[in-house]
Formats: structure tokens, C-alpha cells, sequence
């Protein structure tokens, strides 16, 4: 199916689709609730038209947002937080996405929800799928989401003892907060040096 | 007629004492818990596999990763667009190429630009070059684990040849660093595509004979054949792609379904196994190596003259708003790269969904029942690089 | 261990004690990352190392000579190099192979990278690159036999005594002065 039609084929058959977005690269995601996250899922999987059974990724991304908008980040710094653009964003805190791939029908979705920054939390979708199992754990441990049901959610990747959640915006890099990137700078950028 | 059982107590480490239940006439024994890795000669890097064993077979199997773990998604927020092409070219060490390339063509299809046709050719054919380069890495070391010595050194001679047309072309052996956004570094040398018809005659030949040498041995396939079956179904659960997928009988190639660069303007084929066991895994390989030669083949023919960057590029490259998933067939599976910009020079977020990561999330599925031997025998047939895994 | 730590050997002695050292080289390949691949690829027929007398596939830390640390240290895997490291006897040498074991490389910023391996071992030769290529890792060993061929039992020893590197396990630390 093409992106438009698989996604109004979603809307109507779950009705639980908040909102769509359909880039111009033409890759479909609709956005649920985060407490109908489950029942979404389970839809995709077993809907013959929908036919969703290779399970691409799961993962999450941080909006940022709760601060002001801020000057555009110096180079080598990490993009902080800032002020939510109409066009993408909608809503802060984290943003989950899990996007699903049918085989023999040939389409992909990306199914979006937004989650709270502090205790924020989910159903598992590894009895829907069983991929997402390490995806949601790798998600849980860098992001500090929950979620509920999962089998184990122990740290997949990092140290046992690690602290803090390393890929939200406000977990900085030491080391470049230590000190500057001792490469080059862009050309524009030495050329103000070298005015000032 | 139930037989007579008796309880007794297992002596252990203080406090880890267990009773078990003996049927008559049983020996009592107790789970094992053995730890392979992280350094250990057969696994392919610093994987770690926790297995609790009873006696020989294998009872439950839990990787543990990590050990490898560098935070590439977090460094890619901190670098442009230009450093992540050289970063993300180490994350899947065998396939330096192809990961550039998923990169390149995110940020191409955000920023709509359009790379000229020449770039598109020379990038299929230094892509499908690589490809070989990875799977014979696959041959050699699996020949390794099972015993075999010798095929480890002929696949690294076929690497040597193939790294040094590719070190006079992109000026390294490994992280070859050559995608730009837009297009390539530079074109290819003088008499490159001479000396690539070359090799890919005598690679040609060659792979004949390795394939005779392991897959035609009978240790070799007494040893994989019906060793770690995996369903179709069950791979695509765990989203198992690439060769892994395809030897399960699921015909899945992104070049074919979703083509990039102009893999819809050549000809190949997608190798399909029968049973998804160890042999047919290996077996898919050979095939898609003797698939890429074809298709650099046709890329000699029709390769066209042209720039290979297009003429007028932005001074900074800068993402303009937006999110894609861009998914390439790298040598290993699937590798996609969900690329979330909010219109600066570094992404917002670079999601990198590796091949390995999904395949190795399949081995507690795929151990439980097996032999230790043969164990040994799936984990050399589960494509992956620890920093895929780990990333 | 004998008079060769405790006494100055004279020349004759030491220069064929020195000799046998260091043509016979067995390396332990804790290869980590992308620098394992051009190890094997200098292990391999085009390169190949052994010719220098250094012997791949040692059978195990306890019967190697020669650790050769390729690739990214991470704080996750750092003990367990740690653990390799101590369980090799001496006299022990290392060669950090590759930018991410001298000094963290590529990775400097990250938030699990141990930036450089002699953090937490001491090493002998330090080979750049990224990956170094194999002809640069026949340097290296060269360059470490050198200094072995100039190496002086006695002093080694008693370098370990003056500044042991104690090391914990199940017992607690072992103190390697006492002997």
C-alpha cells in the first residue's frame, strides 16, 4: 500500500491515530497515546492488510523543550535543548518510536507516542514482537523509560554501575565540556577569529 | 508405572545448595553455568554468551554486550555531518563503506540534493566490493572455529588483493572514509577499472575453489548441516535480515525492494536457502559474493564519465528539517539509519539500527537445546561485528 | 626466580638471554575492535609476523609473552584486560595497537570509552593509526625487540619492587615485593 492509504487504513481500522506525518521522502507515522501503545501494536501485527512482521527498531528521542530557545549550539557541542519548531515538534519530553516493516507488502510505518521525561512508561511490545525485547531494553537504559511488562529489563549495553541516562540532552559529554575540539575550524569560523 | 524418585541435595557454594529430584536409576546432576567470552578466540570480538549447560546441551543462553559499547549515537549529535562519515564508519568494521553510504544518502534525501550519475555508479561498485571483502572475512574465521586453518589464510589473501585496489582508490585499507554528502571525495584513479576486471576474474576463480574446500567437505557439513536451524517467521520476529534472512527462505534484499544508487539498473539475483541452518547461511554467502562480482561486473560496462560531486555545494552542510529512515543491505543485514534533523550542521538524533544488533538478540532463541560443539557452529554462522552490536 | 633478576649479568650471558626473549614472542591477541582485523591481516601470508618471531594463538594469558591490545578499551571490558594482564607471568610486554588503546582515538569524547589502555597497564610501544597499518605493527615489534635486546633483567625487576603493581583478586592484593 502507499504510505497515504496504509496510514488512513490505520485510522479507520483502530481509530486510535492521533495525528499522521507523511514527509516528503514519503515515510508514513502516525502517532497513539501512550496507554493505547499496545493495542496499536498488536493491530499492526495482526492485521492481514496491515501484515507488519519484520520489527525494524524501537528507539527514543529526547524533544528537549522544556527551556527556552537558545542560540543555535556552538560547533562541537551537542544540540541542547531548544524552543520547539512548529513544523516537527509537537509537545516535549520523549518521544518513542517504533517503526515496523512488512515483508511481503513491501511497507514500512513508524509508530510514534510521546512519554513524559520523569517516569514516563510503556507497555512492552515483546510479545508482539519478539525483536523489540532488546530495543526496549537498550531504550530503557538511555533514555529512563519504563516499560511495563517486559520480561527483563536489565542494562543491555552500558556498566551495571553506570549513572544517568546518556543520550538525554542534558547528559553532557565531559570531555568536550573539558575542553575545546582541537581540530580546525570551519572557514567562516576562523575568519571571525581573525577579525575579533 | 512411575519410577521410584528420590530428593537429595546437591552440595554448592555456601547458601547456592540445591535439591534435585533423581528419577530411579538417574545420575543427579545440576545445571552448569559457564561463561564464554568476552576474550575469547571464537567469538567474533567481545561478545560474551552467559549458558547454563546441562551436561553437554544447553539450557539457556544470554548475551551479554557491551563490552564494546563507544556511544556512537551520542557522539553523532556531537559532530557534523562530514565527522559522522568518518565516525560511522567503525561501528561495522567490515563494512566501512556501505555504513558511510546509508549516511550519505539520509542526509542527500533531507536535504533533496542530487548526486550525479558517476558518483552513484562508483559508489555501487566500491559498495559491492566491500561486500566481498566482508563475507570473506565470515569464511575464513568460521573455518577457524570449526578447525580448519587454512581457509583463514586464503580469504585473507583475497582481502589483501581486493584492499589494495580499494587503498589505491579511497586511500585506506579499512575505514575507507571516501562518501562525501553529495557525492564521493574524489574520483577514481587511472586504471582502477582495469584492475578491477582483473580481480574480479581471479577472485572469481578462486571462490570456486573455497567453496569446494569448505562447503564441499564432509566435516565442514557434517557439522552444519541441520546445525541451528532458525524459522523464517521467527527471524523476521527478531528482525534477523541479510544473509541470516535469506538463508531462512525469505528472498528480503533492500536493494531489490527498495532500490538506492542504481541497483535497479543492474541485474542480480537474491540467494535463498532452504532450511536456515549453519550450512545454508554459508552457502547464501558464497552466492552473494558470486552476485556482487556480477554486479561489479556491470558496473565496469556502464559505468559513465561524468563529476563526481555535484557543482554547486552549500558551504555547511546542514540538514534541513525533518526525519528520515534511510535502510541499506549492508554485507551483514539490514543497517538503517533513522536521522532526525532540526536544520543545524549535527543531527537532533542518529538512530543506527545495526544487522548485528537484531541478529545476536536471536541467540537465546537459537541456543537453548544444542550441543557445546555445536554451539561453537551457530555463533560463527550468526553474522555479526561486536561493534555493530554494541555500537 | 634466580641470579638473572637479583645480579648484573655480564654481556655474553645477557645478550643471549636477551636474544632468546625476544625472537620468541608469544602474543595474546586481545583484539577488541577494527584493529583486530589488521592484526590478523599482518598475522596473515602477506605480512606475517612470525617471521619476526612473534607465534599467534598463545594458548591462554599464563603462557604469553605479549599482549598486543588492538582496539577500543571500554570501561565495561577494562577489568577484564586487567584480569589477562595479571594472569600473564613476567617478563611481560605490551603493544597498544591502534589510536583507541593509545589515548581513546576517534572516541575521546565518549562516555564509556577508557581513553587510552595505559590507564590501567603499563605499555611497552605504542602504535599509531587508525587503523595502524600491518607493515606499522612489524614496526613496532621491531622496535620492542630493540628494546628488549637492550633490556636489562635486574633493573626490570627491581623497578616492580620499588613501585609493585598490586593486583586484587580472591584473596585480596597480592603484594609482588615480598618474594
Amino acid at each position: 500500500m502507499t504510505p497515504e492509504d496504509l496510514v488512513s487504513h490505520v485510522r479507520e481500522a483502530t481509530g486510535l491515530v492521533e495525528r499522521d506525518e507523511l514527509t516528503p521522502q514519503g515515510q508514513a507515522a502516525v502517532w497513539v497515546a501512550p496507554e493505547r501503545w499496545l493495542e496499536a501494536a498488536t493491530h499492526l501485527r495482526t492485521c492481514g492488510r496491515c501484515g507488519f512482521d519484520f520489527f525494524t527498531f524501537l528507539t527514543a528521542v529526547d524533544r528537549g523543550g522544556d527551556r527556552g530557545a537558545e542560540a543555535p549550539p556552538p560547533r562541537g557541542k551537542p544540540g541542547r535543548a531548544q524552543a520547539p519548531s512548529p513544523s516537527v515538534d509537537q509537545g516535549e519530553g520523549l518521544e518513542v518510536v517504533c517503526h515496523v516493516y512488512a515483508v511481503r507488502r513491501q511497507h514500512h510505518l513508524n509508530l510514534k507516542t510521546l512519554v513524559p521525561r520523569e517516569g514516563g512508561s510503556l507497555a512492552t511490545l515483546s510479545g508482539v514482537w519478539r525483536g523489540a525485547n532488546w530495543h526496549e531494553r537498550e531504550t530503557a537504559e538511555m533514555f529512563g523509560i519504563g516499560f511495563a511488562g517486559h520480561p527483563n529489563l536489565a542494562k543491555l549495553e552500558l556498566p551495571v554501575n553506570f549513572e544517568g541516562f546518556p543520550l538525554r540532552k542534558d547528559f553532557l559529554l565531559i570531555t568536550r565540556e573539558a575542553k575545546e575540539w582541537p581540530g580546525q575550524k570551519e572557514p567562516e569560523e576562523r575568519h571571525e577569529e581573525a577579525k575579533s | 508405572m512411575t519410577p521410584e524418585s528420590r530428593t537429595i541435595t546437591l552440595p554448592g557454594e555456601p547458601g547456592s545448595a540445591v535439591a534435585v529430584t533423581v528419577a530411579e536409576g538417574d545420575l543427579a546432576t545440576r545445571e552448569m553455568t559457564l561463561n564464554i567470552g568476552p576474550q575469547h578466540p571464537s567469538t567474533h570480538g567481545v561478545l560474551r554468551v552467559v549458558i547454563t549447560l546441562d551436561g553437554e546441551r544447553i539450557h539457556t543462553a544470554e548475551p551479554v554486550i557491551g563490552y564494546m559499547h563507544r556511544g556512537f549515537e551520542k557522539l553523532a549529535e556531537a559532530r557534523d555531518y562530514r565527522q559522522i562519515i568518518a565516525l560511522v564508519n567503525r561501528h561495522d568494521w567490515l563494512s566501512a563503506f556501505c555504513n558511510e553510504l546509508g549516511v550519505a544518502i539520509a542526509v542527500e534525501r533531507l536535504m533533496g540534493l542530487e548526486v550525479p550519475e558517476r558518483a552513484q555508479w562508483i559508489r555501487m561498485l566500491l559498495a559491492e566490493w566491500n561486500r566481498v571483502l566482508n563475507h570473506l572475512v565470515f569464511i575464513g574465521s568460521y573455518g577457524l572455529e570449526l578447525g580448519a586453518i587454512t581457509p583463514v589464510f586464503y580469504a585473507f589473501r583475497e582481502r589483501e588483493d581486493i584492499q589494495e585496489i580499494l587503498e589505491a582508490a579511497t586511500g585506506g585499507r579499512l575505514h575507507f572514509t571516501f562518501n562525501r554528502i553529495g557525492g564521493l571525495k574524489d574520483d577514481l584513479p587511472k586504471g582502477f577499472l582495469r584492475r578491477s576486471a582483473e580481480l574480479v576474474r581471479k577472485v572469481r576463480n578462486r571462490l570456486a575453489d573455497y567453496e569446494g574446500l569448505l562447503l564441499g567437505n564432509q566435516i565442514f557439513r557434517k557439522r552444519t548441516v541441520g546445525v541451528g536451524a532458525l524459522p523464517g517467521n521467527v527471524a523476521k520476529d527478531f528482525g534477523v535480515s541479510g544473509p541470516i534472512l535469506q538463508a531462512c527462505g525469505v528472498a528480503e534484499d533492500s536493494r531489490k525492494t527498495e532500490p538506492y544508487l542504481r541497483y535497479d539498473q543492474v541485474e542480480f539475483d537474491v540467494p535463498v536457502g532452504k532450511n536456515g541452518d549453519s550450512f545454508d547461511r554459508f552457502w547464501v554467502l558464497f552466492r552473494r559474493m558470486e552476485e556482487s562480482l556480477r554486479i561489479i561486473e556491470q558496473v565496469h560496462d556502464r559505468i559513465p564519465s561524468g563529476p563526481v560531486m555535484p557543482p554547486k555545494m552549500p558551504k555547511t552542510i546542514k540538514a534541513p528539517e525533518g526525519w528520515i529512515y534511510q535502510r541499506t543491505e549492508n554485507p551483514l543485514g539490514e543497517c538503517g539509519y533513522y536521522l532526525v534533523s532540526r536544520g543545524d550542521k549535527t543531527p537532533w538524533r542518529l538512530k543506527m539500527r545495526t544487522a548485528s544488533f537484531s541478529n545476536v538478540s536471536m541467540i537465546p532463541y537459537l541456543l537453548p537445546g544444542i550441543l557445546v560443539p555445536d554451539m561453537i557452529a551457530v555463533l560463527g554462522s550468526v553474522f555479526f561485528v561486536v561493534g555493530d552490536v554494541d555500537r | 626466580m634466580g641470579i638473572v633478576d637479583k645480579v648484573e649479568v655480564p654481556q655474553p650471558i645477557k645478550f643471549i638471554l636477551n636474544w632468546g626473549r625476544r625472537y620468541s614472542l608469544w602474543v595474546i591477541n586481545f583484539g577488541l575492535a577494527c584493529c583486530a582485523i589488521e592484526f590478523i591481516a599482518a598475522s596473515t601470508s602477506r605480512h606475517d609476523f612470525i617471521r619476526l618471531g612473534v607465534i599467534p594463538f598463545a594458548h591462554g594469558p599464563r603462557q604469553g609473552d605479549l599482549l598486543l591490545v588492538a582496539g577500543t578499551l571500554t570501561d565495561k571490558m577494562a577489568p577484564a584486560l586487567k584480569r589477562v594482564y595479571d594472569q600473564m607471568p613476567e617478563p611481560k610486554y605490551v603493544i597498544s595497537f591502534g589510536s583507541c588503546s593509545n589515548c581513546g582515538g576517534p572516541y575521546w569524547d565518549s562516555y564509556s570509552v577508557t581513553k587510552g589502555v595505559d590507564q590501567i597497564i603499563p605499555v611497552d610501544v605504542y602504535v599509531p593509526g587508525c587503523p595502524p597499518r600491518p607493515e606499522a605493527l612489524l614496526e613496532g615489534i621491531l622496535k620492542l625487540q630493540k628494546s628488549i635486546g637492550s633490556e636489562s633483567l635486574k633493573e626490570r625487576y627491581e623497578r616492580r619492587e620499588r613501585a609493585p603493581i598490586v593486583t586484587g583478586g580472591p584473596i585480596g592484593p597480592i603484594d609482588l615485593s615480598a618474594r
